[in-house]
């Protein structure tokens, strides 16, 4: 399977010679265009007009009505979602990007606070933005040893839709500023903008079509942006992060010959060699 | 991670306007201030005393000023405890401070909640807030601002997709009044 072309037009273009997964290690990101099924991803955007409860048109959504959403749910509440991200092509695809450590999305014990969930992100027109990409860009917190974060694009977007960007190879700047901050950190991770960090590329923007699909590094900076598409396009998405079965046991990898997700994490020492 | 002053300045926050002008009467009122700060929420959720949760945040602002460019440091937390059945939840308090780093010195700023309040939250575990904080800088003792909290209240009672909305009308010294907007959006 091969890096997918941009539809937009980017300051930055992923290189289609790459595989997703060298693509991934040395970028912190892949694209995998059309992974899932148009059909599957028709069920899951009706699903997500139910959870939101708006039926109109994705044109004529915007900022006020139904509004930018951040809206988590958890697993059994909404099942077309649950068939999208349990999809065969992208169990493939995360099988062999853990390798042996095997993957899973979390508990699905009722009970469990912690349980598998996912996150619907809706960022429809916005008449008073304007068509901008944001700079800088934040790395989330949490473990960035934790596992990999999915996107999945349920509705078409264009440029300057509210897209989700990603900034190239910046895991690995991250991973250098760890590597020499070490001694701050006890296992926890506050995320962060770090503005002294380089960026070594412009940002990547997300311009998707429903089905597309990206994976991304959790010490990868990245950003969401304002919605203001010339065609009035909404951004409408499913994020959801996946865990590997059995969890790295240090901190950092030391080998550069492990699974996709291994070699991700295993830049400076790499490096340093 | 412990937060640290060092740490602190790792944080940042893309743009602060804080600009005057004149108005056609020939008063000073300031035409612009409007703050957008870029807050990271730390992930780890903390209880700061029995059943009460606390969240911090931090920022670095650059203040763009008619004087020069300012930067400040933000930091802060919100203490918190949600009902068993997660419908509820009560904010205990809500305080960000701004400090000073460098460029022109416009003061430090502060903005508390006045006391503690208690919001429902939606089925769909979104919550919105209307909050009056108390803002503080060296032009006002405690001047009150209307904010707007919006956010999700996890299972696990993490708070996660925080944004805030704040505006008032908040004294500027010799220029008179001026109204303060203030937005922190979600990261995601």
């Amino acid at each position: 399977m091969k890096a997918g072309q941009s539809t937009a037009p980017l300051a930055w273009e992923i290189d289609e010679a790459r595989d997703w997964q060298s693509h991934y290690v040395e970028h912190g990101f892949c694209v995998l265009r059309g992974l899932i099924d148009g059909l599957m991803c028709s069920s899951a955007l009706d699903e997500a007009r139910r959870l939101i409860d708006d039926t109109r048109p994705l044109e004529e959504w915007d900022s006020i009505r139904p509004g930018q959403r951040h809206t988590v749910y958890y697993y059994g509440q909404a099942p077309a979602i649950d068939e999208l991200i349990e999809h065969p092509a992208l169990s493939s695809v995360l099988r062999t990007f853990f390798g042996q450590r095997a993957f899973q999305f979390g508990s699905t014990n009722g009970a469990d606070p912690d349980r598998r969930r996912f996150a619907l992100w809706v960022n429809p027109y916005d008449a008073g933005a304007r068509r901008r990409l944001l700079p800088m860009g934040h790395v989330d917190s949490g473990s960035p040893f934790r596992g990999t974060a999915i996107q999945i694009a349920l509705a078409r977007t264009s440029p300057f839709s509210g897209n989700t960007t990603f900034f190239p190879g910046s895991h690995r700047e991250m991973q250098r500023w760890i590597e020499e901050h070490k001694e701050d950190f006890d296992g926890s991770w506050p995320g962060g903008v770090y503005p002294e960090l380089r960026r070594q590329f412009p940002p990547w923007e997300f311009v998707a079509k429903p089905g597309d699909v990206v994976l991304s590094h959790h010490l990868l900076f990245h950003s969401g942006n304002p919605s203001h598409a010339d065609d009035r396009s909404a951004r409408v998405s499913v994020r959801v992060e996946v865990f590997p079965e059995h969890p790295l046991t240090e901190k950092r990898p030391d080998s550069a010959d492990g699974s996709v997700f291994e070699r991700s994490l295993a830049h400076y020492h790499r490096s340093n060699r | 991670m412990r937060p640290t002053a060092a740490h602190a300045v790792r944080y940042y926050a893309p743009r602060t306007r804080f600009r005057g002008g004149t108005n056609g009467l020939g008063g000073v009122v300031l035409s612009e201030h409007q703050i957008a700060i870029e807050m990271t929420w730390s992930d780890q959720v903390s209880e700061c005393r029995s059943g009460v949760l606390e969240r911090r945040l931090a920022a670095i602002s650059c203040i763009e000023s008619d004087q020069g460019d300012s930067t400040y440091s933000f930091s802060g937390h919100i203490r918190y405890a949600a009902t068993a059945d997660h419908n509820q939840l009560h904010v205990k308090e809500y305080r960000v401070r701004g400090i000073h780093l460098d460029g022109p010195d416009l003061g430090s700023i502060q903005y508390r909640t006045r006391g503690e309040s208690l919001f429902e939250v939606g089925s769909d575990r979104c919550f919105q807030m209307h909050v009056e904080l108390l803002w503080t800088d060296r032009n006002n003792t405690d001047a009150v601002v209307q904010s707007v909290l919006r956010g999700t209240l996890l299972e696990n009672h993490k708070l996660a997709y925080i944004s805030t909305s704040t505006n008032g009308t908040i004294a500027l010294g010799e220029d008179g009044e001026g109204e303060v907007c203030l937005r922190t959006p979600a990261l995601w």
